[in-house]
């Protein structure tokens, strides 16, 4: 690994793998959602991703598939678990309304898994 | 008008605009709070479909209650004191402070209080109030499916024979001026604050018309329901028969009197208490 004194991506010290957008996506494919056996991003629960290397930090912006989502804190909790094994040390969770999340966010990954588990949608 | 301004927090809005929004959203808080409640308690309802549906749209009331309370925190930071907790300071609309007696009040309250609730909000979808606006479509989403709800129920009641449709209006009757106030006293200064910044894009005269162009073709022509209402025989457009009176109304709470919901009730609602609403915008 290369470091000079510019401005370099930091780096996970365990990994040495870059705390990049990219992967904030593919870790949130291992968070499911806890009322549905897919994960949120194949839910089409997230609504964007934005990371601060120098801080490691990260925010999330979730859509949520009802305002009275009994699991909101769960999925808070989840995701910011998942996301500080990858190195991060602020996990910021901002839910978002607009646009409202609708089952054509599904992924067609999602459907065909949900499909298997008798969902239909 | 001013169009093109927006307002993030409290903090961007002036004194009187401020007081005037954090009271709207407290009635709608408390209403949605208290009309989710009333819904819940019709776990028994007619039907095991209308069992089902009362229960999740007293859970989509649950969720919206929770929306507009967690709206008030900043509010509370910008130094609106947290109101008190006792029944005389709850904003529900006046029809939820008991129990209802009849699953015709409930479908009264579904199709009028809702609907009303419905026509206030959408009347915040261009609003100069970001936080608001992001989240009224999310809420009219869920709404439109009790809206059907409502309107299925309303025709089916009053086609079933004119016992159970005389019934209907008088549940619809006993809930119809106090439900017509809600909509906002004309001239008041609360409408005018929240009009002027854009908050809202009509006054209470203007949300009264929507409603009765909503509701009128409904309740008169497809129910054939007897309310004071009928649409002009040359313009069409809809005319309420109704004088209302707003002697003692509180532009603030939108009640004729701050008496708040009754001790039972209240006695359900204080588990709520210190209850945390976690939300974002």
């Amino acid at each position: 690994m290369t470091r000079g004194n510019y401005a370099m991506p930091m780096t996970d010290e365990k990994t040495s793998v870059q705390l990049t957008e990219a992967r904030v996506w593919e870790a949130l494919k291992d968070v499911n959602d806890p009322e549905m056996p897919i994960s949120l991003v194949d839910m089409g629960m997230v609504y964007g991703v934005s990371v601060d290397p120098q801080e490691r930090a990260v925010t999330v912006k979730l859509g949520l598939t009802a305002t009275a989502c009994p699991a909101m804190d769960f999925i808070r909790e989840d995701v910011t678990k998942r996301l500080c094994q990858e190195g991060f040390r602020r996990v910021e969770v901002e839910w978002v309304w607009d646009p409202p999340w609708t089952k054509e966010r599904i992924s067609e990954e999602g459907r065909l898994l949900l499909s298997c588990w008798g969902i239909s949608v | 008008m001013s169009r093109n301004r927006e307002f993030s927090t409290p903090h961007d809005l002036d004194e009187p605009t401020r007081q005037a929004l954090y009271d709207l959203f407290l009635v709608l808080a408390d209403t949605k709070h208290l009309l989710g409640l009333r819904y819940g308690e019709w776990l028994g309802a007619p039907a095991i479909e209308a069992s089902i549906a009362s229960v999740a749209m007293a859970q989509d009331e649950f969720g919206h209650a929770r929306l507009f309370y967690g709206l008030l925190r900043e509010f509370h930071e910008a130094g609106i004191p947290e109101r008190e907790e006792v029944p005389s300071e709850y904003r529900n609309f006046e029809g939820l402070d008991r129990v209802w007696d009849s699953w015709l009040d409930f479908i009264a309250a579904n199709v009028l209080v809702d609907g009303a609730l419905s026509v206030q909000i959408e009347s915040l979808q261009n609003s100069s109030y970001v936080p608001v606006r992001r989240m009224v479509a999310k809420i009219l989403q869920e709404e439109a499916f009790h809206h059907q709800h409502a309107r299925g129920w309303l025709l089916r009641l009053a086609r079933e024979g004119a016992k159970p449709k005389a019934e209907l209006e008088k549940a619809l009757k006993r809930i119809w001026e106090p439900l017509l106030q809600w909509l906002g006293r004309p001239g008041s200064e609360h409408e005018r604050a929240l009009v002027e910044a854009g908050i809202q894009d009509t006054d209470s005269e203007g949300l009264r018309a929507r409603f009765i162009e909503r509701f009128g073709p409904l309740l008169i022509e497809e129910a054939g329901l007897d309310l004071p209402l009928s649409s002009d025989a040359i313009t069409g457009q809809w005319v309420l028969g109704t004088a209302l009176s707003w002697e003692d109304w509180d532009d603030a709470f939108r009640r004729r009197s701050r008496t708040g919901p009754d001790p039972e009730t209240f006695r359900q609602i204080e588990s709520f208490r210190k209850h945390e609403y976690p939300v974002g915008s």
